[in-house]
């Protein structure tokens, strides 16, 4: 038996052990039970499915918008872009959700500014270039600080893409938020500066002809490629523009003293370290208390003078470092005259330096569309503003801005003009382009040109020469003596050119000022009259004679542009209705024209000849086609008064002129306000004392045909068509006359022609009112003799057949001055009886007549004849009763009117019983007669 | 006891008439004058605005000015002037006469040595009116050319050579037929407005410190006269069909929560509806004929209007009511003008000094012999704004 080992005994035994169970201690578990109880741990598996619904808004990517603005900081670069154009996208969805948490989406997106990786700054831009524009100002304004604090980050980062990009997102903010981007002009304009010059070793010298600025010239840096720059020198253009021109806003308004505080550019050059100086800021809202400011600006220019050696002198020694140190303060309030100066010393050097670099290739050779040219028209630009706003503080030349000219002629103007025939251009685009750098250069030395100079100073002499050189190409080119058109010129061109124009012409000897009014003149007549380009110089002219009335009052000057003067009526004529605004200039023109010239014996003639091509603008006969109107009853009412003006200042009046303005007046569309306004200003002229005045009788035969609205000859043809004095209704006249043939009139047209004829008669009765008025204020004539002065007119007039409405006017008229007719003969009183009778016979005999539109006037006047003329009226209609349709009119009259007169009055009238008993015997009709009845024992009572 | 008293001049009638305008009596008349609108001044003591001593009248068919003192109803003076003059003014500080002639000249004398000082020539046409702002800094020219020019009146008077060309501070030429009238508001020429009313119908509101139009007003007549109240808050204005219009410039309106409040009243495109339909217009009917002059009291409540049609009436401003009528007159009545009564009115013994005036000269003195000399003309401040501050 082998020997057992120990242990095997052992652990053999320890199976059959019992366990003994102790008191106090556990009842062991038994060696069989199996352990039920276990531990979970939960293991987080990310769910990737697209389709959980998520409660709060989500892109498309199902990210909502917190977990996009934790993944903006996302080391991945793909991711970060993924979170802005999921960011994008939330807010093109949902805007709101944007809005609310704008504070957070820009904290978390700001900083990718400085972001290293192309594509995701790209993708920023794209978020705010649809954001920001949708943004009020004050969502905006907490956040500036930080936008701009990362954006001058970015603006000197060491790579320059970054550095690039940041104009972008600059130019952003220029567009949208101007007024809030100037605040920080300070710190910004520093780093265009450094983007242009590569470095910080700017040394500004006073004198600035030592071009001792480097520019950055690394050829492998994309910051001096001619593409960045461009982009570079655009964006600087566009801040600096929007900081200029809110200082002339400003200047103009003083009243946001708020934002004024902003004028200054506050800003160290050599560090960007920046004091802002709050003494400064109280300046500058004393700015326009003209007397406190002078006393300031003086204290100011002092340190600015000091301030200026410490640089020159800190200059010598180029350590920035210690620059640094001396934190110099150096602001820039533009509105102060040294201290703009000084803002151009820095500035100017740098353009001039990058000119030379680019000008030398731009304009030798082809020419084409590149970054360069765009360099140049910028710096032209950026300079042109400038010196404008040194312009404006300052009219005196001195050997400073003489400097910078030299320059300027130096090395801008040997390519003057610019693209001319030492290179070649190839296609439309780029000629324009070049033409405007050109207008753009007329500009900037135009400035120059009207600052005050010594008569004998070669640089204007110069530029002088030069600029009339371009104005000939510009305008047309002469070949053989012969003027040859260049077609291309746009309005706005033109408009751009017309401020440095003007400068010249108020600026320069007689001699030259001539030339260039000949060049424009000669232009003038040559381009078409329905152009832009005519337009514009119209209302340059129109400028031209506001500005400088050497036009009116020295004649050599009126010679040269005489010829476009009398162009001008029949300009007015080609331009129709269709450019309003140009008409009413040209009107402004003519205005002055006769306004000034009149005291000129030897214009005189001019004059009437003015005058005489008028005409067809009112109204012309022509032997072949008939009459014709012209543009002037299509104008709108307030042109017309301003023409009829005109009128007013004419030496004579020509006749054939008096018959057009008549002919016109006489056309129903021809409003009664222009009426009444030509009625007046004849009438001032009648009263004048030194014109050539109408003859009293044609004047009032004028006023009197206006009343009427038909001349003789119109009222033979009605004659004719109506025997025996009839009174027409005033459609059935315009038929006549009209020679329309006669159609069957459906309800519609009844319809219309119940407002036709409500506006005819409208518009007389207001003639009326204005024709009264003229005859109130005759010259010379009392008011008691008018009606003799009728007298032989009307009765001429009512022996015809007339329109209703004429005889209304007729009628409406003589009874304005019906006080005093005891003044004429019985027979014309009774012959006037007889008239009032026709109207109203007229009138009466329609069926409804109470409905018709000319009831009410009528109504109105039968209440006037009744007052004054009842006795007459009543011994006429009771002549000769016997006539049944005379008995049933005056039946009408009793009823209507004279029972509404005062009963007292009516009582006494004697004739009027009597007529009532006459009436009683004509009229068969019995209820009417007891009506008469009723009415003899009222008036009995 | 102070009482205002209106003087009438007419066109045609020879007389120039007083009246008291409360009580209607007819004061005195003076003989022998024919004057246009705008072409009579009055002239004070030194440092005595309100009390006028003088007439001094522009006659209009002949260069003559006539000088009446209302003390005697007789002429007192005729003087010769080089050229017909169309419109006088006399400044405020009564050291200068100023007149417009038919040619469009201006003419300045000192009134205490009857100098010509200056001859300039200002516009195209004659010169309807002329006005002095209340501080004597500028004269405002209204013409016949329908231009409105700003003077500085130290131009006028400085002692620059005698021909010289001074140019106007402001030229408004806006208006597009003749200037009828004009007037200033009181205050330092900075603080003034200028109306100028045009017979093209339209009325416009100047300001003096920067020479813009505030406003244009458009009626539907050409205005020939206008007046405002002293207080400068409405605008009356007199037409050729001799209705008088009423523009207010500012409305009360009420607020339940904060009492009454002000505004400036904006009208659409300047036009206000004065047509009879409207209720609201404020239309002064009574004349039938063209309106030459107006003028209101000192304070304001009446209004005195002069017509073509021979009558001077009196209205209520506020209710457009008349209230008294004038018809002695036969001829056009030319000019209203109101003021306090003189205290020497009639009265040959009164111990109250008169300004001393000597007759206008024809010629400017020195220029008869082809020289441009220096003339000393001291100018005597402002005078009634300095002259309080003097006091204070």
């Amino acid at each position: 038996m082998p020997k057992t080992s120990q242990r095997k005994k052992k652990l053999k035994n320890q199976d059959f052990q019992k366990q003994k169970l102790k008191v106090g201690k556990k009842k062991l578990a038994p060696s069989t039970q199996t352990d039920i109880s276990f531990k979970t741990k939960a293991i987080y598996v990310p769910d990737q499915g697209i389709v959980e619904e998520k409660k709060e808004i989500t892109s498309s990517r199902n990210l909502t918008l917190k977990e996009l603005l934790g993944q903006a900081k996302h080391y991945s670069s793909i991711t970060r872009k993924d979170a802005l154009n999921g960011i994008k996208e939330i807010y093109t969805n949902y805007p709101d959700e944007i809005f609310l948490n704008l504070g957070t989406v820009f904290e978390k997106t700001i900083p990718i500014f400085i972001d290293k990786e192309p594509d995701v700054r790209l993708a920023l831009l794209q978020f705010y270039k649809i954001l920001i524009p949708d943004l009020k100002i004050d969502q905006i304004k907490p956040f500036m600080s930080v936008f701009m604090a990362y954006l001058c980050s970015a603006m000197t980062h060491i790579l320059e893409d970054i550095r690039l990009d940041s104009l972008k997102f600059l130019k952003l903010f220029i567009d949208n938020f101007p007024t809030l981007t100037i605040y920080y002009s300070d710190k910004l304009i520093p780093n265009f500066l450094n983007h242009l010059t590569g470095d910080m070793k700017m040394n500004s010298k006073s004198n600035s002809s030592s071009l001792s600025n480097s520019l950055l010239v690394n050829p492998k840096s994309k910051l001096g490629s001619t593409k960045s720059r461009a982009a570079i020198l655009t964006s600087f253009y566009d801040f600096l523009s929007i900081i200029i021109n809110d200082n002339q806003n400003l200047s103009n308004n003083n009243k946001n003293e708020d934002i004024k505080e902003n004028i200054n550019i506050n800003w160290t050059k050599q560090s960007s370290i920046q004091i802002y100086s709050n003494t400064e800021h109280v300046y500058n809202k004393n700015n326009d208390n003209s007397v406190v400011l002078d006393i300031f600006n003086a204290e100011q220019k002092s340190n600015n003078s000091t301030d200026r050696i410490d640089k020159d002198s800190l200059g010598i020694s180029e350590t920035n470092t210690f620059l640094k140190t001396q934190n110099i303060k150096n602001s820039y309030n533009l509105n102060n005259k040294s201290q703009l100066k000084d803002f151009m010393d820095i500035l100017l050097p740098v353009l001039f330096n990058c000119w030379i670099e680019t000008s030398s290739d731009a304009f030798i050779g082809n020419v084409n569309f590149s970054p360069t040219l765009v360099i140049i028209k910028t710096i032209i630009q950026i300079q042109n503003l400038v010196w404008k706003k040194y312009s404006e503080s300052e009219k005196e030349s001195n050997e400073w801005v003489e400097s910078y000219l030299k320059l300027i002629i130096n090395h801008m103007m040997i390519y003057f003009p610019f693209g001319n025939e030492k290179c070649s251009i190839k296609d439309q685009k780029t000629e324009d382009y070049v033409k405007e750098i050109n207008i753009i250069f007329c500009e900037l030395l135009s400035t120059f040109l009207s600052l005050n100079w010594n008569d004998n100073s070669k640089l204007i002499t110069i530029c002088l020469n030069n600029l009339m050189k371009y104005f000939n190409i510009f305008f047309g080119k002469r070949k053989n003596e012969k003027f040859v058109m260049i077609n291309d010129i746009k309005a706005e061109h033109l408009n751009t050119l017309f401020p440095a124009i003007l400068k010249l012409i108020n600026s320069l000897p007689q001699n030259d000022s001539l030339k260039i009014v000949d060049i424009i003149s000669e232009y003038f007549m040559k381009v078409h009259s329905q152009s832009g380009a005519k337009r514009s110089l119209i209302k340059f002219i129109n400028q031209l004679l506001n500005e400088n009335n050497l036009f009116y009052q020295n004649p050599v000057f009126f010679e040269h542009i005489k010829k476009v003067f009398s162009s001008l009526p029949r300009l007015m004529w080609e331009l129709k209705t269709v450019y309003l605004n140009t008409t009413e200039t040209i009107f402004d023109i003519l205005l002055k024209l006769f306004k000034f010239g009149i005291n000129f014996q030897e214009r005189i003639q001019f004059l009437e000849n003015l005058q005489m091509t008028m005409i067809p603008y009112f109204y012309v006969e022509i032997p072949n086609k008939g009459s014709i109107f012209g543009p002037f009853i299509q104008l709108p009412c307030e042109l017309q008064k301003k023409l009829i003006n005109i009128i007013y200042y004419f030496p004579t009046i020509n006749e054939k002129l008096f018959k057009a303005i008549l002919t016109c007046c006489k056309n129903k569309f021809l409003s009664s306000e222009t009426i009444d306004k030509i009625l007046e200003v004849f009438e001032l002229r009648q009263n004048l004392l030194f014109t050539t005045k109408i003859q009293p009788q044609q004047y009032l035969s004028f006023i009197l045909t206006i009343l009427m609205g038909y001349n003789s000859n119109e009222l033979e043809t009605l004659n004719k068509r109506y025997l025996d004095k009839q009174v027409i209704p005033a459609l059935k006249v315009q038929e006549v006359l009209s020679n329309s043939k006669k159609r069957k009139i459906d309800d519609d047209e009844i319809n219309a022609k119940n407002e036709q004829i409500a506006n005819i008669w409208k518009r007389q009765n207001e003639i009326n009112n204005s024709v009264v008025k003229r005859l109130k204020s005759l010259n010379g004539i009392p008011q008691n003799k008018i009606l003799n002065l009728l007298e032989p007119f009307t009765v001429k007039v009512f022996n015809n057949s007339l329109p209703d409405h004429s005889l209304y006017g007729l009628v409406f008229i003589i009874m304005n001055f019906i006080k005093y007719k005891d003044t004429c003969s019985k027979s014309y009183v009774n012959i006037l009886c007889q008239n009032i009778t026709r109207l109203l016979e007229s009138i009466w005999s329609k069926d409804n007549y109470m409905t018709t539109p000319e009831y009410k006037y009528i109504f109105n006047l039968t209440k006037y004849i009744f007052n004054n003329l009842y006795l007459e009226m009543i011994n006429y209609l009771s002549k000769d009763i016997i006539d049944i349709n005379k008995a049933k009119m005056a039946y009408r009259l009793l009823n209507d009117i004279i029972l509404k007169l005062e009963p007292n009055l009516i009582r006494k009238i004697q004739s009027l019983k009597v007529m009532i008993h006459e009436l009683k015997k004509v009229l068969t009709n019995q209820q009417e007669i007891d009506n008469l009845q009723k009415i003899l024992r009222f008036l009995d009572y | 006891m102070l009482s205002e008293v209106v003087v009438a001049t007419s066109s045609n009638d020879a007389y120039i008439y007083i009246w008291d305008i409360r009580s209607g009596t007819l004061l005195t008349t003076f003989k022998g004058n024919k004057t246009d609108t705008h072409a009579i001044s009055l002239l004070s003591p030194l440092y005595q605005p309100a009390r006028k001593a003088y007439i001094f009248s522009a006659q209009n068919d002949r260069p003559q000015i006539n000088v009446w003192s209302f003390r005697k109803d007789q002429l007192l003076y005729k003087f010769t002037v080089p050229e017909k003059l169309s419109s006088t003014v006399i400044t405020n500080n009564n050291n200068y006469f100023i007149g417009g002639s038919e040619n469009g000249r201006i003419f300045v004398w000192e009134v205490t040595t009857g100098k010509l000082i200056k001859i300039i020539d200002a516009h195209y046409k004659a010169i309807n009116v002329m006005k002095v702002t209340s501080d004597d800094n500028a004269l405002i020219t209204g013409s016949e050319d329908s231009i409105v020019k700003v003077w500085l009146l130290n131009d006028l008077i400085d002692n620059q050579p005698i021909r010289n060309g001074i140019s106007p501070y402001f030229t408004w030429t806006e208006h597009t037929l003749p200037i009828t009238d004009l007037i200033c508001g009181i205050g330092l020429m900075n603080y003034t407005r200028v109306v100028t009313v045009s017979l093209d119908r339209s009325c416009k509101i100047w300001d003096l410190s920067d020479g813009k139009c505030l406003a244009t007003i458009v009626v539907p007549t050409n205005i020939r006269a206008v007046a405002m109240n002293p207080t400068e808050t409405s605008i009356y204005v007199g037409g050729g069909d001799g209705l008088i219009y009423s523009i207010d410039l500012y409305s009360k309106s009420k607020n339940s929560q904060y009492g009454s409040k002000v505004d400036l009243n904006i009208y659409p495109e300047g036009i206000i509806d004065f047509s009879t339909n409207n209720k609201d217009a404020k239309v002064f009917k009574g004349h039938n004929q063209a309106i030459n002059s107006l003028s209101c009291s000192f304070d304001g409540s009446l209004l005195v209007s002069a017509s073509d049609d021979e009558k001077v009436i009196i209205w209520d401003a506020e209710s457009q009511q008349q209230l008294k009528s004038f018809a002695h007159c036969k001829g056009k009545i030319t000019n209203v003008q109101v003021i306090l009564r003189p205290i020497d009115l009639l009265d040959n013994q009164s111990k109250y000094p008169l300004p001393i005036i000597k007759p206008l000269k024809r010629y400017v003195e020195g220029e008869m012999e082809g020289m441009n000399q220096e003339i000393e003309t001291q100018y005597i401040g402002y005078s009634n704004v300095s002259y309080i501050d003097i006091i204070k």
